[in-house]
């Protein structure tokens, strides 16, 4: 050692005596927060199947996304009757309620509607109306994408559906729209005699999300840039968009969902029955998420799944999906393909033929035995789990500010009241789906002041496989808390204890 | 039977909490770092973590850093810190050098803690705080230099008010 080193290192050991001098007030382990957290709970081990890749595509506009929504309307929650401190038994097999089938296709259609224009929603994603008149069957690409954009600023507020809104509608753009194409990317010049006005961050995405989605209506379309008053770049609210948006850019979400069939679920199932069939049991659609339940099926009887695959793709909306089926249709901007495993001869008798549903963001469903593809606006985050071995829930979408990368939470929902009059804490049900490590799922809830008032973990169903797992807990509020709050469900990375894929859902208390 | 928790506790929770006033300068946001990191442990499970007394310390300083960004607040609390009854030169040389510590960057600071407080070789230190293995001694050599700059200064200054 030479001199320097060891000059460094007498330093550095009067150091760590001066750290060791340091006077504390110890808190003997009985006391500690750890000691008062529930006890471990013995679980199998999952492998963490390839690092659940974080998502690098977090665009500005989700993070905005992610401070208290406005104008949300909260309805009561219901104080669950689970026990919160009781996550040491083993876990039933839970998973979130599934909608009964609340989608209705439309009178037999025999095409995707492409006269359709978006309206907004603060701090969701835009939704589909029906909107221009096209004149006539030849028009041009160009032409339909102006009408379109035209339309947005005609459509009245007064005519759309409740809970949509027209941002577009009374605002500064009074029409003029100039459109070129240049392969899968549109610029679309609008004519603004003043900048467009947005009352706050959320109006502002919305406008943008209104534009991004029914300028890239038009099939083969993927990509718009949006300028004003002859090729400047389009400010709205202070959001500079100075470089071509796709849909995927301005979901809203922290990032778009996994694409690619090396990013699909591939799960192994009970390949021993013959003859099963993946009969399409519900489809669920409410704007924001789609909700598709498979079931086995054999003989009448219901039975275990074939193995299966899903995975979502980028689809050609130019052409017919003639190579899936005969239909000529053209299907979404993506298409999540679900493949059963055919056991047996003959045909699988499962989900056949097309079914037309235009229903933001679920456009239609084709079966082409043993497959299924759903055919979709956007790639927002999607998942798959199974309730039992007999069924599979593909659930596409979810609420922005309760959805990650590995975290769905279904209950409570952003901006809920939570009701209820305890004496020592709110037990409010929490459920919903996880893919973590060892299916550990973490949560707290902050104050107003962003103090943690509760702390907590679980287990989900399933830990770190390719499958989601699902819960259906409990978390608990102190019942001196009042005002706004925030629930928090993340992920404790094993790595270095950081959370992960955080859900930040805002919910208050009377 | 022995709780292994406890153990762990009991073992390392004195060493966290002084490690973590050293690096964050705030003692109550130590103690609460140092809780948070147990918990963060305890979800995680003593089987997936090699080293529990490193893992504690990396998680425990992102805590201090992370609470210290979030309240945006710098508080100068060498001051409030209890003096201990020893002889007043070397009381005095203890507070001289905690303050001293208190003066260099965060990530210096913790590399040091990390080294001579917790004994923790060069390649721990690099693997578990994400540094180059090359530039641990050097961070820990530029670290200890500016110790004993200011630490010099702080003794010229009581010198003159003597």
């Amino acid at each position: 050692m030479n001199d320097e080193r060891r000059d460094d290192e007498i330093l550095g050991r009067a150091l760590g005596r001066a750290i060791e001098a340091i006077d504390l007030n110890e808190t003997p382990y009985e006391k500690s927060r750890m000691a008062a957290a529930p006890r471990r709970s013995p679980f199998g081990i999952w492998p963490i199947a390839g690092a659940v890749v974080a998502i690098a595509l977090a665009v500005a506009i989700g993070s905005w996304l992610n401070a208290a929504r406005e104008g949300v309307e909260p309805g009561p929650v219901a104080a669950s009757p689970t026990p919160v401190s009781s996550p040491q038994v083993s876990t039933p097999l839970s998973y979130p309620p599934v909608a009964s089938p609340s989608a209705t296709p439309s009178a037999a259609p025999t095409a995707v509607r492409r006269d359709v224009i978006y309206l907004g929603r603060a701090g969701l994603p835009p939704v589909a109306v029906p909107g221009p008149k096209f004149a006539d069957a030849d028009m041009t690409p160009e032409r339909r994408i102006a009408s379109r954009v035209t339309a947005l600023r005609a459509y009245r507020q007064t005519a759309a559906p409740a809970g949509l809104t027209n941002y577009l509608w009374n605002n500064s753009f009074q029409g003029g729209v100039a459109v070129t194409i240049a392969a899968d990317l549109a610029s679309v010049d609008l004519l603004l005699p003043s900048p467009f006005t947005a009352g706050d961050r959320f109006e502002a995405v919305a406008i943008l999300q209104q534009l991004v989605y029914t300028a890239t209506e038009e099939p083969g379309i993927r990509r718009v840039l949006l300028t004003e008053n002859g090729g400047q770049v389009l400010t709205v609210g202070g959001i500079r968009a100075d470089k071509p948006l796709a849909r995927d850019d301005v979901l809203g979400y922290s990032g778009r969902g996994p694409v690619g069939t090396d990013k699909g679920i591939t799960w192994a199932g009970n390949d021993a029955i013959p003859h099963v069939v993946a009969q399409l049991a519900s489809v669920m659609v409410d704007g924001t998420t789609v909700r598709l339940t498979f079931r086995g099926s054999s003989g009448g009887s219901v039975v275990d799944l074939p193995s299966f695959s899903v995975s979502l793709e980028e689809n050609d909306d130019t052409k017919p999906v003639g190579g899936k089926t005969a239909a000529a249709l053209n299907g979404g901007k993506y298409a999540l393909q679900v493949a059963f495993q055919w056991n047996g001869g003959g045909s699988s008798g499962g989900v056949a033929g097309t079914t037309i549903y235009d229903q933001t963001p679920l456009r239609a469903i084709i079966g082409a035995n043993p497959y299924s593809f759903i055919e979709l606006d956007d790639a927002r985050p999607w998942r798959a789990y199974m309730p039992d071995k007999t069924q599979l829930v593909v659930e596409i979408g979810g609420d922005p500010q309760a959805t990650s990368d590995r975290i769905a939470v279904s209950a409570p929902k952003p901006g809920d009241r939570v009701a209820g009059q305890p004496q020592v804490a709110y037990d409010v049900r929490l459920a919903g789906s996880a893919r973590v490590f060892e299916a550990n799922v973490s949560w707290r809830v902050r104050d107003a002041s962003g103090k943690v008032v509760a702390t907590s973990h679980f287990l989900a169903t399933l830990g770190s496989s390719a499958l989601w797992g699902t819960f259906d807990k409990g978390f608990s509020i102190p019942a001196s808390v009042h005002g706004g709050v925030t629930l928090e469900v993340y992920e404790v990375s094993p790595k270095d204890g950081s959370d992960q894929g955080l859900v930040a859902i805002p919910l208050t208390v009377p | 039977m022995t709780d292994p928790w406890r153990e762990l506790y009991d073992r390392e929770y004195p060493r966290l909490v002084r490690a973590l006033v050293a690096i964050g300068r705030d003692p109550a946001g130590a103690e609460d770092a140092a809780q948070e990191a147990f918990v963060k442990a305890h979800r995680t499970g003593l089987d997936h973590i090699a080293k529990p007394a490193a893992w504690l310390l990396v998680v425990g300083s992102r805590e201090v850093f992370r609470r210290r960004r979030r309240s945006r607040r710098e508080r100068e609390l060498w001051a409030s810190l209890p003096e201990r009854h020893d002889a007043v030169d070397t009381a005095a040389d203890r507070a001289d050098l905690l303050a001293a510590l208190g003066e260099l960057p965060d990530r210096q600071r913790t590399v040091v803690v990390a080294r001579y407080f917790y004994g923790l070789s060069y390649d721990e230190i690099a693997s578990h705080f994400d540094i180059k293995g090359g530039t641990v001694g050097a961070t820990l050599h530029q670290a200890i230099e500016r110790l004993r700059k200011i630490q010099l200064a702080g003794r010229l200054a009581r010198g003159a008010m003597r």
